[in-house]
């Protein structure tokens, strides 16, 4: 589905797919609101069809002095810890365009709603994103239900919920359920709420298949 | 050279860049390893050298191969690795990162870019103000135990706003308050240092920030290892716990506490 692609290649597909002024001139409109959640959709859209990464804009160290002075996500995510999830590039983003807290089985806690808080009322990001994913370890373990040591079984409390929900040892309606309960998590936080019934922010959720690199939506 | 079957030597293929420096007098003393790794700007091929990383390499090997990747990230020169469809087939069975980064939310420091990572490499934790909560201390104990990572690295960064926020002393709405509990240590720490610091808090000294920001990394690394999981591994030669800044001008990162690792031995 997709490949390095040499520099030459990459000039190529780069005129093909748009340049990089093309781009920022979209993120800025999605800072707008407007299509916040479209311009994440085009960005997974474009990895998974092979976009070479050397031609992104917001991915080179211009970039990096551009957002020392302050930081405009367009977009907040709450994901998972797991390194086969990496945010960034599955939605082929960069420096300064997306908000991201991490944590195993994407959970809501309260640092973790005070970091979205902070990413969407006072960042400015217009869509937040509770995203799981396929084969999610933390999941699957809740679900086994094992004696674990040390803290691990802390992220047991938000998980089995979800886990109860889903039928005996289907950890892929599990994983999906996680995403919906913690979003309903997430709603709980006034100061979330209130932007959302602005029409400030949009909460979503997103599974994403570690097999084929698509993000689906899920109500 | 060989194929990263030892850590770069000075002289040997590149110049050294980064050492770590034991830390300045602090009021409360602890064991500093004096570990001095290299990541060196090589002239060989990246990607060859970063495929022969293998999980049988040292902690410090780790280490020094995610310290290189910044490298090649601020050269301009990034390799990509591990970002080809093959790589994602090939570990979507099993993830086998070999470290874990506890960073921060702040949409300018993405992990895998700033240490030019890919798919599978590192487990990346992430909060507002990269602060060791129970469930993140969790997340990390299960990379630790199932999955095996041999360096776990606290990130903070230069004008964190989380730490802003919590300098500022203002009151927030929401729960923006229960990060600024985790945060009130390091400021209160960095406060008792000295009356000229007690000042420049109060008069929202932008260095000062930065000093709250390296505190806080070194506070976050002590509470890693109080995790009972993480001792046993750094006990054992197994794992090497940093704590280290981005700087958000330059892009580049420096190491500023390392615990554990095969020196410690």
């Amino acid at each position: 589905m997709f490949a390095t692609l040499g520099r030459s290649q990459a000039g190529e597909a780069s005129a093909m797919m748009g340049t990089g002024s093309a781009l920022l001139a979209q993120r800025a409109a999605a800072l707008g609101g407007a299509s916040a959640l479209e311009y994440l959709r085009e960005g997974n859209k474009r990895f998974v069809t092979n976009k070479p990464h050397d031609a992104h804009p917001t991915r080179n160290l211009d970039r990096v002095k551009a957002t020392a002075g302050g930081q405009k996500p367009f977009a907040a995510f709450l994901s998972c810890a797991d390194s086969r999830v990496p945010v960034e590039i599955i939605f082929d983003q960069g420096f300064g365009d997306v908000f991201v807290t991490r944590v195993a089985g994407n959970i809501v806690t309260n640092e973790i709603t005070a970091s979205l808080e902070f990413g969407t009322a006072v960042l400015g990001s217009k869509v937040l994103m509770v995203l799981g994913h396929s084969a999610c370890g933390a999941v699957a373990a809740t679900m086994n239900g094992a004696a674990v040591p040390g803290v691990i079984s802390s992220l047991y409390y938000s998980i089995s919920p979800a886990c109860k929900k889903a039928k005996a040892g289907d950890v892929d309606a599990a994983i999906a359920e996680n995403v919906k309960v913690q979003m309903e998590q997430l709603k709980v936080s006034p100061v979330l709420q209130a932007l959302v019934k602005e029409g400030k922010l949009k909460i979503v959720g997103g599974v994403y298949d570690l097999a084929t690199g698509k993000v689906t939506e899920i109500a | 050279m060989g194929c990263g079957a030892s850590v770069p030597q000075n002289g040997g293929g590149g110049k050294p860049v980064t050492r770590v420096q034991p830390a300045p007098a602090q009021p409360v003393s602890e064991a500093q390893s004096a570990i001095s790794f290299q990541p060196t700007r090589s002239n060989r091929s990246s990607l060859e050298k970063i495929n022969s990383l293998t999980d049988r390499a040292s902690p410090e090997q780790v280490l020094a191969n995610l310290l290189e990747g910044n490298l090649r990230f601020l050269d301009g020169a990034v390799a990509h690795p591990h970002q080809d469809f093959s790589r994602v087939q090939a570990i979507k069975a099993k993830q086998k990162p070999l470290a874990a980064i506890l960073g921060c939310a702040d949409s300018r420091v993405p992990a895998e870019i700033v240490f030019d990572q890919g798919f599978g490499d590192v487990f990346v934790c992430r909060v507002a103000g990269n602060i060791a909560t129970p469930e993140e201390i969790a997340s990390l104990e299960y990379a630790v135990l199932d999955l095996g990572v041999k360096v776990v690295m606290v990130l903070g960064h230069t004008r964190c706003g989380a730490v802003k926020a919590a300098l500022s002393g203002k009151a927030f709405p929401g729960f923006i308050d229960t990060l600024v509990d985790h945060l009130d240590v390091a400021i209160s720490r960095v406060n008792s240092m000295s009356a000229k610091a007690h000042q420049a808090i109060k008069d929202g000294d932008v260095d000062m920030l930065d000093r709250v920001v390296k505190e806080n990394v070194k506070y976050q690394v002590q509470r890693c290892q109080r995790s009972t999981i993480i001792q046993e591994s750094l006990q054992s030669g197994k794992l090497l716990l940093v704590g280290a800044v981005y700087d958000l001008d330059t892009g580049k990162v420096a190491v500023s506490v390392t615990k554990g690792g095969t020196n410690d031995l």
